[in-house]
């Protein structure tokens, strides 16, 4: 082969490792974008509510994906400092869960929901978000993701009133 | 030297080119995931349950079904559907061993979806003499079970499996453009 040809050759396999190198870039890189897109919202939402991270829970009524049989309470956490306590009720509903979320809006794999959730007998429940579980019932260890979002999901509830009270949340110092 | 800075420039939005059709070709054409909010002629079900093995990939996820519950307690899958007057979308099918299933139209180029979206459950569902079920998506009125389309000409169809049946079998139901089988149903398996 003349050197002229090699010189082609070499150039082809440059362009294909470039496009190879380029397919993942840009599925990540737009990943990327809509994750910075969550968290924009996330902020423009805090503002509106004028609250900051660890102090509410509000109402979600409307967003991608929504499920018209559900009734969303978001709570936006940050457990690199502190821990997160929520109060409220586990209302009588077809379902009911408290899920947390990476920025990828993806879930964590310790969440509670009505078959583990440990309540009062009148359904009072307090959960902690953690990054250091220590063994407290209704525990949620969000070590994978410090700061997210997380969903409380009620489904179908028989009592309205119960279901459209706020949790409460706070932040809670570590020992 | 500005000429052979041009061309390698040139051959590297080339290359960006031939990388962006790569995945449209691959990601649309082959998986068919591009624009399945929109619509689809040609409707399938894609799972949406996070940690499936046939699990969207996540870009599509963040798209289609952000936030979505764990795999224990949710199996969910969502259909591309296109609409067309006298031509009903129909999905048969059997209910499903779970705590509660529904499912839910969402409207092309609605991006804000609220309760409102029109959708049927497995409270409210009538079920053939044999078991199974019916559900007609249409404009116009269609019987029992029906999921009122509106003025939509696409968009997809959610379904959702809260809290299945352990170690038990999902169905998506069977998806027809007025008599003609589109998408035959499938089973899931729960696989905790």
């Amino acid at each position: 082969m003349s050197a002229k040809a090699y010189r082609r050759l070499g150039m082809l396999g440059l362009h294909l490792a470039v496009i190879i190198l380029l397919l993942p870039g840009i599925y990540y890189g737009l990943c990327l974008i809509r994750v910075y897109q969550v968290h924009r919202l996330t902020q423009e939402r805090l503002h509106a509510e004028g609250v900051a991270p660890n102090t509410a829970a509000f109402l979600v009524t409307e967003g991608r994906g929504f499920n018209p049989g559900n009734l969303y309470w978001a709570v936006v956490y940050d457990c690199r400092e502190t821990d997160v306590e929520i109060t409220g009720i586990v209302p009588k509903a077809r379902y009911w869960s408290m899920v947390p979320y990476d920025f990828h809006t993806l879930p964590l794999d310790s969440y509670l929901f009505d078959g583990n959730v440990v309540t009062e007998q009148d359904g009072r429940y307090t959960a902690y978000l953690t990054t250091r579980p220590k063994g407290r019932p209704n525990e949620i260890d969000v070590s994978a993701a410090p700061a997210g979002g997380l969903v409380i999901r009620i489904s179908f509830p028989e009592d309205a009133a119960a279901a459209n009270a706020a949790p409460s949340v706070r932040p809670i110092g570590r020992d | 030297m500005a000429k052979r800075l041009l061309i390698w420039t040139g051959l590297l939005f080339l290359d960006l080119v031939i990388a962006v059709l790569i995945l449209c070709a691959y990601f649309g054409g082959y998986r068919g995931l591009l624009l399945v909010d929109q619509g689809s002629e040609h409707p399938q079900w894609h799972n949406v349950t996070p940690d499936c093995p046939d699990t969207i990939p996540e870009l599509f996820q963040m798209e289609y079904s952000p936030w979505p519950l764990p795999r224990d307690q949710n199996l969910s899958a969502i259909a591309g559907i296109t609409l067309q007057p006298g031509r009903p979308v129909v999905l048969k099918g059997k209910p499903n061993p779970t705590r509660y299933w529904n499912i839910v139209f969402y409207p092309a180029g609605v991006d804000k979806h609220t309760s409102s979206l029109p959708c049927i459950d497995c409270s409210r569902v009538e079920l053939e003499p044999d078991g199974t079920y019916v559900i007609t998506l249409s404009a116009t009125p269609a019987g029992k079970n029906w999921i009122d389309t509106g003025d939509a000409s696409g968009g997809f169809i959610f379904m959702r499996n809260y809290v299945p049946a352990p170690g038990q079998t999902v169905t998506l139901p069977a998806i027809y453009y007025g008599d003609r089988l589109m998408q035959p149903a499938k089973e899931v398996d729960d696989v905790r």
